[in-house]
């Protein structure tokens, strides 16, 4: 502990990120910016956050390192006590990681997008088929029965492959 | 007198927010109120670790260093609101899978406010 901190981690990133673990995730990392260490007890006494919702919190950060676990007894009850810590050097990795998963979505989403032909009854809420499935039923919407015309996606596919390239310029930065 | 780690710690931060515009070393320990034998060195120990990039500059008739980050922090915002991020049935989502990135109305809807 208190080893040199060699990475760059500003408040807004890491609060970008607490964000999408929801609201008390926040709040959790909030506490620990503050702190070298803390127990979960610890952080639902400060932040009245249900002492379930914070571990709950904190292991889903956990599960992607960007928090830190130590274990210790508690020797008058002899229960474990978990101690806390922000490991904000995992941050990096954590938005590379993310950012290579929403590539291969997006470009599993290409591929079918540039290998389909697809039909649409265009009212809202029913959803294009591609034409192998259109073709079954008759060019008959299965949700509302109207009948199915040819859709243009080149307007898609045009969106997930701008999306993808200032993904992969991103990654390679 | 605050840490030599911490003001490290510190100098880097501050290198890197300022950009591709780089930041004269004597500005900088003044920021970091270090004394300039101070920033000096922190400017050498962050060179040598790889961090920046040091390049000699006159600067009001005295050579100092413009000091530069080597690498931009990576940002999340060009997939922040992307539905798979945080997605329930990401275990279970794949190309051949009965929920795929093929036909999820939620990344449908994603892109769809991209265009």
């Amino acid at each position: 502990m208190g080893g040199l901190k060699l990475f760059f981690v500003d408040d807004e990133r890491l609060k970008k990120v607490a964000a999408l673990f929801g609201e008390e995730a926040v709040t959790v990392v909030e506490i620990l910016e503050k702190v070298d260490e803390t127990t979960d007890f610890q952080i639902a006494d400060q932040t009245e956050i249900r002492l379930n919702t914070v571990r709950k919190m904190l292991y889903r950060l956990y599960d992607h390192s960007l928090v830190a676990l130590r274990r210790s007894r508690d020797e008058e009850t002899g229960w474990f006590v978990f101690h806390w810590r922000l490991q904000p050097d995992q941050l990096e990795g954590f938005i590379f990681n993310q950012k290579r998963r929403v590539l291969e979505k997006l470009e599993t989403r290409l591929g079918y997008e540039k290998s389909h032909e697809f039909y649409s009854c265009q009212t809202q809420g029913c959803r294009p088929l591609p034409f192998e499935q259109a073709f079954e039923l008759l060019f008959k919407c299965p949700a509302c029965n109207k009948l199915m015309v040819h859709v243009n996606n080149s307007q898609i596919v045009e969106t997930i492959t701008r999306k993808i390239e200032k993904i992969k310029k991103e990654l390679s930065e | 007198m605050p840490k030599r780690s911490d003001l490290e710690h510190k100098a880097l931060q501050l290198i890197m927010n300022v950009g591709s515009d780089g930041v004269l070393q004597s500005k900088l320990w003044r920021k970091l109120d270090a004394s300039s034998r101070e920033g000096s060195r922190i400017a050498i120990k962050l060179e040598n670790k790889g961090l920046i990039l040091r390049e000699r500059e006159l600067s009001r008739g005295r050579w100092t260093y413009r000091l530069y980050a080597k690498r931009k922090p990576a940002s999340i915002n060009s997939i922040i609101d992307c539905p798979c991020l945080m997605c329930p049935n990401d275990s279970r989502c794949g190309p051949w899978s009965t929920i795929s990135p093929n036909e999820c109305e939620k990344l449908t809807e994603w892109l769809l406010n991209f265009s």
